[in-house]
């Protein structure tokens, strides 16, 4: 075994040995991409049907554009899953918006009417937040752009 | 505090007297900590109870806010996972590339 062999050898076998656990998946341009508009398609729903805009409440429209969302999100989901090769970072990231883009079409069909734009003026921060932490997230993968 | 403290009714009882002050404590409890989003969630749910009493939103919608809180801290937390694994793999596969491309026939 020549000198190189000795030094890296132990070297890659620490990582391999930790690597099931330790490793994560690499940037993926597409997922990064799907972030950005899974984020636009969720922060339509309040534009949509928000007091004060210009919709009405109607219930057919609502479900039609939240089943058309959850098409959407899972799509990127399905994606995503295909990614995760080291772990489950990626899916989980899109799960997460999936679950909250479900949960706020489920208030809006449970209420029968437009959100209010007090809830809207505190939820819509929160889930821009979220986006933005998605988003951070695969811009500090391995081989992301700089 | 007090504003959040004044607007939840016990009415006397004292199994709910526990629940109360439990809650007040857990909200100062979060408030004071360090980390961000640990406080940040103190802020917003002391913000989200007061608008509940006061009738500026409902009980759906104050759940509705709790919960999408708390996929905010999930992805944060994921969010800090990809972070550490990533520059882990970073450092280590940098430290073997330089040690492989460079140091070995430079200096050891």
């Amino acid at each position: 075994m020549n000198r190189q062999m000795k030094v890296v050898i132990p070297l890659l076998l620490t990582l391999f040995m930790s690597g099931c656990a330790v490793l994560t998946s690499h940037y993926d341009a597409t997922r990064h991409e799907n972030f950005t508009k899974l984020k636009a398609l969720h922060i339509k729903l309040f534009d949509n049907w928000t007091k004060g805009s210009d919709m009405l409440w109607n219930e057919n429209e609502v479900k039609q554009y939240c089943d058309r969302g959850d098409l959407t999100f899972r799509e990127a989901f399905e994606f995503a899953k295909s990614k995760d090769t080291r772990d489950h970072t990626g899916q989980t990231a899109v799960k997460i918006l999936w679950d909250e883009f479900s949960d706020n079409c489920k208030l809006s069909l449970k209420k029968k009417k437009l959100f209010s734009q007090v809830y809207v003026d505190e939820t819509r921060p929160q889930i821009e937040k979220n986006y933005g932490y998605a988003i951070a997230g695969e811009l500090d993968r391995v081989n992301a752009p700089e | 505090m007090s504003n959040l403290s004044d607007l939840i009714e016990t009415t006397g009882d004292e199994a709910k007297e526990i629940i109360k002050n439990s809650l007040l404590e857990l909200i100062e409890e979060a408030k004071s900590e360090a980390e961000t989003v640990v406080k940040e969630t103190g802020e917003k749910i002391e913000k989200w109870l007061v608008l509940e009493r006061k009738g500026e939103i409902d009980s759906d919608e104050l759940k509705a806010l709790l919960n999408t809180r708390r996929r905010v801290v999930l992805q944060f937390l994921n969010t800090q996972e990809v972070t550490a694994k990533a520059r882990l793999e970073k450092v280590t596969l940098g430290l073997i590339d330089f040690i492989v491309n460079k140091a070995l026939d430079s200096i050891l």
